[in-house]
């Protein structure tokens, strides 16, 4: 659904690897999580905590709240205002943990 | 331990927020600048930093804004969030873990726009998105839709994308529009005055053109827009020339204009109008761009959709004001120093009321027929549980909140509230902005009890 274009600068963007619900995401430097779930396919990052409906990011800057997720078992965050970094494990938000 | 007090404290580092940071720095003044994103730009000058110095004209632009403000320097907060200004000009702020407090002597408040809110029916199916989600996953992570990707709405944002994802290889299969019949022709008497800024439409018309040769479908849809699908979006469905149309579809981008963003103000109760023109609401301000809040001014698309090169102005204008107002300089400077800055910023908007009039949002789009839009993402509200509690006796927005949840939950009325209000309106009822209140951004229980004791 989502591919990532070939850099165009000298110097490619360093990559990192972090989880997902257990499973190996890729991500480059500077973007955020929510941009490296897209594109590696996963299908919601949470179900709605009324309705049990997959979401997925539907503004990608914060305001619509659609992207949360569970960082390292905390409390929810907006996968959209957070930086990939290495060794990362991300969950989705469930529940009542899904209101931040 | 008291908070560091700051001369100018500027929430946003689009280009409004970076201007004003630069020009104040630079005058001597202390300045802490506040974003919730990593890198400053905003949301048009996204990650403009990582993208300059590669041919694009627009990424230099902003990184030359966020040179010059490093280069005042201002103190820059990022990756963080402010979700309270108390009266005294208290500024509370937090990155989900860890809160801080800031004292402000002066406040900018550049927190631009974001997009008006579309309920389409199946809005909430993963795959739908904005416009501006689009250009940010272009931008900052050098991502692009693939497929069947349609974006449907009005406005030269949903027609810059579609040519921005053109010359890096992106075809999408159509463009929906939503305008309203005869919109350009009212729009006509608005040309002469846009002018000035000719370059800017043949621009317009350049990416219009280049879409047209590479064969990508324009409809004029007449209504009935809706995405289909169970679990993610299958279809896009519409109505043109009397008949239902439907095509597959893996991703959808909305837009039908922005809207501007200024909860921290609306949470310290500024004063707000109605844009006739514009249709939003916009704080009320004063020729410095000063709200009816003492020391807090509102620069940039917060205080009505102008665009960047507008706001990069404004921003500049509400420093001057701010260092007058901290009698770092005296009124002359000032108003010789903004003469410029105010030829400047009438050529910046000189187009702004023929964009308003020829791209307004749809009667539909603004207060969805179908009762089973949810008009709430957050708390699963439809168009027909509003109407149920209308006629339960819930009148005006707020009561309608309270009797259905709708703008109670995380995102706190961002999607839904103008969507209430015109329902109030359409109603017969007053129009009035939801009531807004802090905190205005999430904030932890942790991150909270961690102020009390500093």
């Amino acid at each position: 659904m989502f591919r990532r274009l070939h850099d165009t600068g000298h110097v490619p963007a360093q990559s990192y690897r972090f989880q997902f619900d257990g499973r190996d995401v890729e991500g480059f430097a500077g973007e955020s999580v929510a941009a490296a779930l897209l594109r590696a396919g996963v299908t919601s990052f949470r179900l709605h905590p009324i309705d049990a409906s997959p979401r997925l990011p539907y503004c990608m800057m914060g305001v619509c709240q659609e992207c949360l997720v569970c960082v390292e078992d905390g409390p929810a965050r907006r996968a959209c205002l957070l930086p990939v970094a290495e060794g990362l494990r991300v969950g989705p938000a469930t529940g009542k943990d899904a209101e931040p | 331990m008291r908070p560091s007090i700051f001369d100018l404290v500027i929430v946003g580092g689009g280009p409004a927020g970076l201007a004003a940071a630069a020009d104040a720095g630079r005058a001597g003044a202390t300045v802490a600048i506040i974003d919730t994103q990593q890198e400053p730009g905003g949301q048009i000058y996204r990650a403009a930093e990582r993208r300059a110095g590669q041919g694009d004209a627009e990424a230099d632009h902003g990184a030359r804004l966020a040179s010059d403000a490093r280069a005042a320097d201002a103190q820059w907060f990022v990756g963080q969030s402010v979700w309270q200004v108390t009266p005294g000009l208290q500024v509370l702020l937090g990155d989900g873990q860890r809160a801080q407090r800031l004292q402000a002597r002066r406040l900018i408040l550049a927190t631009g726009a974001y997009e008006r809110p579309m309920p389409i029916p199946g809005w909430t199916l993963p795959g739908v998105m904005t416009a501006g989600a689009g250009q940010i996953l272009l931008k900052s992570a050098r991502t692009v839709p693939q497929g069947n990707v349609w974006l449907a709405g009005n406005g030269p944002l949903l027609l810059l994308l579609a040519s921005q994802w053109l010359k890096v290889g992106v075809k999408v299969r159509g463009i929906l529009d939503t305008t309203p019949r005869g919109s350009l022709t009212r729009a006509l008497r608005h040309l002469p005055a846009a002018l000035p800024a000719w370059r800017e439409l043949m621009r317009g018309v350049q990416w219009r053109a280049a879409l047209l040769r590479a064969g990508i479908p324009w409809i004029p849809v007449e209504g009935g827009l809706e995405a289909l699908g169970s679990d993610r979006i299958e279809a896009v469905a519409w109505r043109a020339k009397g008949r239902r149309q439907e095509a597959p579809a893996e991703a959808l981008f909305l837009h039908h204009g922005v809207i501007p963003h200024v909860r921290l103000l609306q949470a310290m109760g500024g004063e707000m109008r109605w844009d006739r023109r514009q249709l939003c609401f916009a704080p009320v301000l004063d020729e410095w761009y000063s709200s009816t809040v003492p020391g807090v001014a509102v620069a940039g698309d917060g205080g009505g959709i102008a665009g960047a090169a507008a706001a990069e102005r404004q921003g500049r204008l509400a420093a001057l004001a701010a260092l007058h107002g901290l009698g770092r300089i005296d009124a002359a400077t000032r108003d010789a120093r903004a003469r410029p800055l105010r030829r400047g910023l009438s050529r910046s908007t000189c187009m702004r009321p023929f964009l308003d009039v020829a791209f307004p949002p749809a009667a539909d789009l603004v207060v969805p027929k179908d009762e089973g839009v949810k008009i709430c993402r957050c708390e699963c509200v439809t168009v027909g549980r509003i109407r149920e509690a209308m006629t339960q006796g819930a009148s005006g927005a707020h009561e309608l909140k309270l009797a259905t949840r709708c703008a109670m939950g995380p995102c706190q009325g961002r999607q839904c509230a103008t969507t209430l209000e015109e329902m109030v309106v359409a109603c017969g009822g007053a129009r009035q902005p939801l009531r807004v209140r802090s905190p205005v951004e999430p904030v932890t229980l942790g991150e909270w009890a961690g102020l009390a004791g500093n």
